[in-house]
């Protein structure tokens, strides 16, 4: 019990302990069209610190910001995955439905793609018949169920003080977000580098968690 | 024989008893019935207090008394199950067989038997079953010990559902696939590669409940019904049959289980069939000849017996339909009064005689034309306080 605390404090004592920022490049950031985000008119004013400017009205987002942003938000992610904490990936486009599943099944974690029943988070006892965990991180690739409403995961995780990370387009709100990711998130060449750098991280985190604490 | 059936039946209701559940009692004349209950109810009166000292946090303490609860459930159906056996093996003594191949069919005659009961509804007659079929499956535990669920779509609620779905996607886009390598390569194939759905229907929504364990509502059936039709549309679907063939059952079509009778032939040879048919109270006979040129009668008169042009016609459309017209001889007997239901009855008793001159495109042709049904309308009874069937009397507004 000792050497497996004494083991996550050592971790926390180095910036990147799981060399996250290796993962990504600004350049792969731009290659997969990361920068892209919707017309001016629909920018939400809590975005607007994250924006580069725009070109013939289509915003473009500051990638340096989200370097930064999402090398944070990795290096969280496998902290949480080396602690064994389950992890909820989210997501309601129906085109990126299958990848965010897939992925999940993939590090051996959740995802919950289909319709949002309301208690999952805040009634969950009653929800699933028993008392169930909830997940220690959501993982959200999309906070929007559509155009205007926002996905109710958000708001519930931030009431059971769940930590999230999400990916924000510039119409999303990042308000209730623990690890904003500003970011495209409707083209798939996106889609696919977060999954990508998701999966990574997880894995990198539960490797350490095998070699480290031999769980 | 009365008394040792009661001390038997006695002797294996007292444990059963805890559970809800009572197998049949005689005791002084007063039958008790068996019924289903939840098995939720008696499960949840087992959760034991946890010996174990928790880890970390209040979560693994209900944890294990959940797997304890569960555990408790599998020795009580374990139970259960010996007593069912233990039943089994001294009725089929009691009866003289041989307790080896005592079949579910044979304990269902004897209960049957030894105890007859006058109740229509049939759950509510004396039965003893499988506990496997009296106490409702239950999913087995979902999370390990430390609260991680084992599937992955766990949290949606329903997993085994999302799976299905999540498999049927990958199973489009395989295709898809497949479909694009096709016509670069310009392959085509002559026959058909679309899944040939003939002689299976799609599971009910109470199937694919109990398939996955999970309560299914409309909108989750009918959204899952419509993908899987997405699916089969494919040309290529055939390659994902063993898939598609999870989602349905087969279904025989009764007209391949009614045998149409072989062709009689006459001492001349001439091929002949009889048919018999009923409409109302008229009951007719009709004799249909082969290789004949059209003629008719009916009770030794000609198509004149009907005066109406609807009944002749009725009379003459099996033989129209089938382009027979010309081509066999028709005699017919009719008794009962009315010439429409007369006719009516010709009608029916003709297409049945027909069925073994045509063929089997023609005989389904036939059957979807409503020729080969009897027509079962009946004159409807009076009602007391009514002046006819539906007829009102005079309604007086004071």
């Amino acid at each position: 019990m000792d050497y497996v605390s004494e083991q996550m404090k050592n971790t926390l004592k180095h910036p990147d302990y799981f060399k996250v920022s290796e993962l990504f490049t600004v350049e792969d950031l731009f290659n997969a069209r990361v920068h892209l985000g919707h017309t001016e008119g629909s920018l939400d004013e809590h975005m607007s610190q994250f924006v580069f400017g725009s070109r013939l009205g289509y915003l473009i987002i500051d990638l340096d910001q989200t370097a930064g942003l999402l090398r944070d938000a990795l290096n969280f992610i496998a902290h949480i995955a080396f602690r064994g904490g389950i992890i909820l990936f989210i997501g309601r486009t129906p085109q990126h439905q299958l990848l965010i599943e897939d992925t999940a099944k993939e590090c051996g974690e959740y995802a919950h793609t289909r319709f949002w029943q309301g208690g999952v988070l805040t009634n969950s006892t009653v929800q699933f018949g028993c008392v169930t965990r909830l997940p220690d991180l959501i993982i959200a690739l999309h906070t929007m169920n559509n155009v205007i409403s926002q996905h109710t995961a958000i708001r519930d995780a931030a009431k059971m003080l769940i930590p999230t990370v999400a990916v924000v387009d510039t119409n999303c709100n990042p308000n209730l977000v623990t690890y904003p990711i500003p970011g495209n998130d409707d083209s798939a060449a996106s889609v696919n580098l977060y999954c990508k750098l998701f999966k990574a991280a997880i894995l990198r985190g539960k490797e350490k968690r095998k070699e480290l604490l031999k769980l | 024989m009365a008394s040792v059936l009661g001390q038997f039946l006695r002797r294996s209701g007292t444990l059963v008893r805890t559970s809800c559940t009572t197998q049949a009692r005689v005791a002084s004349g007063l039958l008790h019935i068996q019924q289903h209950s939840s098995s939720s109810s008696s499960s949840s009166s087992m959760v034991e207090e946890s010996t174990t000292p928790p880890e970390s946090g209040r979560m693994s303490k209900s944890m294990l008394a959940y797997q304890q609860r569960a555990e408790a459930h599998d020795k009580f159906m374990v139970e259960q199950v010996a007593e069912y056996e233990i039943g089994r093996r001294h009725l089929a003594n009691m009866m003289g067989e041989d307790p080896e191949t005592f079949t579910q069919e044979d304990i269902n005659a004897a209960i049957q038997y030894l105890l007859p009961s006058g109740l229509f509804e049939p759950s509510a007659r004396p039965s003893m079953k499988h506990p496997s079929e009296v106490f409702i499956k239950k999913k087995a535990a979902e999370f390990d010990a430390s609260g991680r669920p084992f599937h992955t779509f766990f949290y949606t609620g329903y997993p085994a559902f999302y799976e299905a779905l999540h498999e049927l996607g990958k199973t489009m886009i395989s295709l898809e696939q497949f479909a694009n390598k096709m016509a670069r390569l310009k392959v085509e194939s002559e026959t058909s590669q679309a899944f040939n759905p003939g002689g299976t229907e799609w599971r009910s929504k109470g199937e694919l409940s109990k398939m996955f364990l999970e309560e299914l509502h409309n909108k989750h059936y009918v959204f899952f019904i419509q993908s899987m039709n997405r699916l089969l549309e494919h040309p290529y679907s055939s390659r994902a049959e063993d898939f598609i063939m999870r989602f349905r059952k087969v279904v025989l079509s009764r007209q391949s289980k009614e045998e149409i009778p072989k062709l009689l032939y006459t001492a001349e040879g001439v091929p002949y069939m009889t048919g018999s048919g009923k409409r109302k109270h008229a009951e007719a006979t009709v004799t249909v000849y082969g290789r004949g040129s059209g003629k008719i009668e009916i009770n030794e008169q000609d198509i004149r017996f009907f005066e109406l042009i609807q009944d002749r016609e009725q009379v003459v459309f099996p033989l129209q339909f089938t382009n027979l017209l010309g081509k066999v001889d028709l005699v017919a007997n009719v008794t009962g009064a009315g010439l429409s239901s007369s006719a009516g009855a010709i009608r029916l008793a003709t297409s049945l005689a027909l069925q073994s001159f045509v063929d089997e495109h023609m005989r389904e042709k036939m059957r979807l034309a409503g020729l080969l049904s009897k027509d079962f309308r009946i004159k409807e009874r009076k009602k007391p306080g009514q002046k006819g069937a539906r007829a009102k009397f005079t309604w007086k507004k004071r």
